[in-house]
């Protein structure tokens, strides 16, 4: 049987993740200053290590699993497992190489630095 | 077989009775209810009284929604959501509290019920400009649960990890109730 697939074509039926867990946008703040675009993104009870941000063509998309493991029965559930996932345009002028981020607390805080030839310049007169 | 074994303990006995604030009619006059005669007066009243309870566990939205603070619309303090798990041996709470720090939780116990609350505050970093979103809730936020009585409250533990405080509370053996026999004379 000859079955030629391309290697590069997506396959559209299979999910990119198992949807066993509900996935929920996370609540974001997102700053500007001269220098950068800051954006904190409320993710309690997600591990550092199970967090993703990608960057590609413009695209800003931050994910992650919170796995809770707890014993016995739940009598009470307000929160679960679940996958938070969101996705942000980016502007050109984010200086992709330069974007930096790091997990306090539950929360995940994104630097998205503008690029040079983005920032502010003062000229002076000669 | 111990059916108070099965009975689900209310935990939530005392922040029950602590959000029983007057309901905020706002842009609406509110009349004085008069008290209602009749019963037909009387089963509106209960209608009302079973809508409104519907609602105020609506505020609470769906598991797992992960919106924080979902109670946080109907009073000032915010209530984050938690979760109640119990094993043979103990009790585990977990509550989620992002981007709060550690020192700005306390938990309190007094009269069987404990208190958990703190502050959660917004991050003042760089020269923030302007904002884009604001989605996040920030302020003081505020639960109460009601201890069962077989929690040990003198090895309640707490640790704090990825914005989430989880407190283990172990289950103590309750004495025997004494059984006292009268005699029939």
């Amino acid at each position: 049987m000859s079955e030629k697939t391309d290697i590069i074509k997506r396959e559209t039926t299979v999910p990119e993740y198992s949807s066993q867990i509900p996935a929920i946008r996370p609540v974001v703040d997102i700053y500007e200053n001269e220098d950068e675009l800051l954006l904190f993104a409320d993710m309690p009870g997600v591990a550092k290590e199970n967090i993703s941000v990608t960057v590609d063509n413009g695209k800003l998309v931050i994910s992650g699993v919170r796995n809770l493991h707890r014993p016995g029965t739940v009598t009470q559930e307000e929160f679960s497992d679940v996958k938070f996932h969101r996705t942000f345009s980016v502007p050109q002028t984010i200086d992709v190489a330069k974007v930096n981020a790091e997990m306090k607390n539950g929360v995940l805080r994104l630097h998205l630095p503008k690029s040079e030839a983005a920032k502010p310049r003062q000229i002076k007169i000669a | 077989m111990n059916f108070k074994k099965l009975a689900p303990w209310n935990w939530f006995k005392e922040e029950e009775s602590t959000t029983t604030l007057p309901i905020k009619h706002t842009g609406q006059v509110v009349l004085p209810r008069k008290p209602p005669y009749g019963p037909i007066a009387q089963l509106q009243q209960e209608m009302d009284q079973l809508f409104d309870n519907f609602f105020k566990g609506f505020a609470q939205g769906p598991v797992g929604t992960g919106s924080f603070f979902p109670g946080s619309l109907s009073d000032n303090l915010l209530k984050p959501t938690l979760d109640i798990g119990a094993t043979e041996k103990e009790y585990t709470i977990s509550i989620e509290v992002p981007g709060v720090e550690e020192k700005d939780v306390t938990l309190e116990i007094a009269d069987n019920t404990l208190t958990i609350k703190g502050e959660k505050e917004q991050e003042r970093e760089e020269k923030e400009k302007h904002y884009y979103r604001m989605e996040r809730s920030y302020g003081s936020f505020q639960r109460l649960l009601s201890l069962p009585e077989d929690a040990d409250q003198d090895a309640i533990k707490a640790t704090f990890k990825n914005g989430v405080v989880t407190i283990t509370m172990p289950r103590k053996a309750l004495p025997q109730s004494e059984v006292k026999q009268i005699k029939i004379k």
